[in-house]
């Protein structure tokens, strides 16, 4: 079988997505917390979202993470920060410089840095042992195809409804709780 | 795949310390609400890769990420819900002005 593009071509483009991906996920969430304007933030948040939706469907094989993660984080969350934001009036918008000071920006990324390596290392040492254990290996793209979206229904509603069920109450009380919330203020008024 | 678990492992570590970091550092309580929501994506891409090599929790992973999703959708809520409240109570959204529980 004849091949458009050669496999070794094939594997490094392949890696090439992935470190494209990479860089594009891990930047926007950096330009998230970093950008003054609490606006660009969101619009980096947003971003940062949708690299995590393409990690979904991409390597995780699931195109309904995908369609959720968009839907209710790119499209849902991020909306409902933008009225925050809006409704919170200019202060909002710009966090006030110097006030509140917690700790200095380069010392704190410094230690979130060491945190992350001394992790890695950690994760490393103990994820060879794991991996070792369980003897397990990359699965081929093809494996998923295998579980359906039926299959997943299927299990939410049986295996996994007292879960769902709850989950379903939760929101329900978040919904009621931040109605409460604001309404009251405007009663108040 | 030509990736295996650790590199999504290092990604999901990354955000993680990023929102960490964003968390510590910030003043806006809106921009700890995003910080905490790149913490909890860190969390869904551990959920829905550690699915993959187990053929028991493939769609239990993947449920797992679903249920994390609505629990952030309802923080999300009601953070923003109070950040409102607390707005109009005492006109600033800057999380260190926010004194009133002091004892």
């Amino acid at each position: 079988m004849a091949y458009l593009i050669p496999p070794e071509l094939f594997e490094l483009l392949e890696y090439f997505v992935l470190f494209l991906l990479v860089i594009y996920t891990t930047g926007s969430a950096y330009l998230a917390v970093s950008v003054k304007s609490v606006y660009h933030a969101v619009v980096w948040l947003i971003f940062c979202l949708l690299g995590v939706a393409m990690i979904f469907l991409l390597y995780a094989g699931s195109a309904l993470l995908l369609v959720i993660q968009i839907i209710v984080y790119a499209g849902g969350i991020t909306i409902l920060m933008l009225f925050a934001i809006s409704l919170s009036g200019k202060d909002a918008m710009f966090e006030k410089p110097g006030s509140g000071k917690l700790m200095d920006w380069r010392l704190s990324f410094a230690g979130a840095f060491l945190l992350f390596m001394i992790t890695a290392y950690v994760l490393t040492q103990v994820s060879s042992v794991f991996w070792a254990l369980q003897d397990l290996a990359a699965k081929d793209v093809e494996n998923f195809d295998n579980v359906l979206i039926g299959n997943l229904a299927e299990q939410m509603f049986t295996t996994h409804g007292g879960t769902i069920l709850t989950l379903g109450l939760l929101l329900l009380g978040a919904m009621l709780g931040s109605v409460y919330l604001v309404k009251k203020e405007v009663e108040d008024l | 795949m030509i990736a295996d678990a650790s590199i999504f492992v290092g990604i999901a570590l990354l955000l993680f310390f990023i929102g960490l970091a964003g968390f510590i550092k910030s003043k806006s309580a809106i921009r700890m609400l995003i910080a905490v929501e790149l913490m909890l994506n860190s969390a869904n891409i551990n959920f829905a890769i550690f699915a993959l090599y187990n053929d028991v929790g493939f769609v239990t992973g993947q449920i797992a990420v679903i249920i994390s999703i609505a629990l952030a959708a309802a923080e999300a809520a009601v953070g923003l819900g109070i950040i409102l409240s607390v707005y109009r109570n005492h006109g600033t959204v800057e999380a260190t002005d926010f004194q009133s529980l002091k004892g």
